[in-house]
């Protein structure tokens, strides 16, 4: 589970708990409803309490998304046996790839897009780097780092590896001030 | 839960009974052969295993589903390896411990077992930062 559904999931909950303790404490008549109705009136027109709704119903339609459709992930056969299939979900494999990437200095907001081709796996890898960053060694590195995971992880081939620099960012300079 | 009723007993045992085992059971003890193999980090359980784990559940047949049937059994894991780990290597020996493990402890045959690797788990200490040379 990602971890973003787990937060979502989370704050779905407490918007479901505060709703039920809500219902149950009007249908049990621990509050008299002529106490709510001033209330209830008040409700047209507040433009928050649409927000608030309109919230609540994307997280809905989020968590329903990814408990019961979204793109069908993509899956890298890895091998076959007597005993069963292995198989692979590519998005696991481009998160390791991002992860690597980031950790290299100069190299920063890492998209990696990986697809099979044959036997072998192609690499389309989209990144900003800082302004000291050389980039003709950034690609070798890169390549040679995606090549050697690929292989020792998965054990495919690394095909085709296409590397293209968005921009350049300030976010290093931005923090090293110097005192 | 759904039991399956094993009916190989010999005709002069068949006074004995029968021996019932549920589909979790069955799940348990894959999910269980799994983690113990090296290389595997966890079990992936998609919403459903993340809903159960919030409310307190622990969930031993997390990212495993069986197909049980008289006498056969095949089994599909979905898992997170540790970095590092070689996918191929560690889900042979995945296979390789499940289907032992079934086999031993409730007498079905395992027709299959397949392995999903839905994700790749670093510890800290692969977090750190490269240099570019």
């Amino acid at each position: 589970m990602r971890l973003i559904d787990r937060i979502i999931l989370t704050l779905h909950m407490f918007i479901s708990l505060a709703f039920a303790v809500g219902l149950i404490v009007l249908s049990s008549g621990l509050v008299p409803v002529d106490k709510m109705t001033p209330w209830l009136a008040m409700l047209p027109g507040r433009w928050e309490l649409v927000l608030g709704g309109a919230i609540f119903f994307a997280l809905s339609v989020r968590l329903l998304f990814a408990a019961f459709g979204g793109k069908k992930a993509r899956q890298l056969l890895i091998a076959t046996s007597d005993d069963g299939a292995v198989t692979m979900q590519l998005d696991a494999l481009e998160a390791l790839l991002e992860s690597m990437a980031k950790n290299t200095r100069g190299v920063k907001r890492v998209r990696v897009r990986i697809e099979q081709v044959e036997e072998k796996l192609q690499v389309n890898m989209r990144l900003d780097v800082t302004p000291e960053c050389s980039l003709p060694e950034a690609s070798r590195w890169l390549k040679e780092r995606a090549r050697e995971q690929l292989l020792h992880i998965v054990g495919f081939e690394l095909g085709r590896f296409d590397l293209a620099v968005r921009g350049i960012t300030m976010e290093d300079k931005q923090k090293n001030r110097v005192e | 839960m759904e039991d399956k009723e094993l009916t190989g007993a010999s005709p002069e045992q068949e006074d004995v009974g029968a021996v019932k085992i549920a589909d979790e059971v069955v799940s348990i003890i894959a999910g269980l052969a799994a983690t113990e193999v090296a290389g595997i980090a966890g079990m992936s359980g998609g919403l459903v295993g993340g809903i159960a784990e919030m409310l307190g559940k622990k969930n031993l047949s997390k990212g495993v589903k069986v197909e049980v049937g008289e006498k056969q059994a095949a089994v599909d894991l979905y898992v997170i390896i540790e970095y590092g780990s070689r996918v191929p290597d560690v889900a042979i020996r995945v296979q390789e411990n499940v289907k032992r493990a079934i086999e031993t402890m409730t007498g079905l045959e395992v027709v299959e077992v397949n392995v999903h690797v839905q994700g790749i788990s670093f510890s800290e200490a692969d977090k750190g930062e490269e240099r570019v040379r």
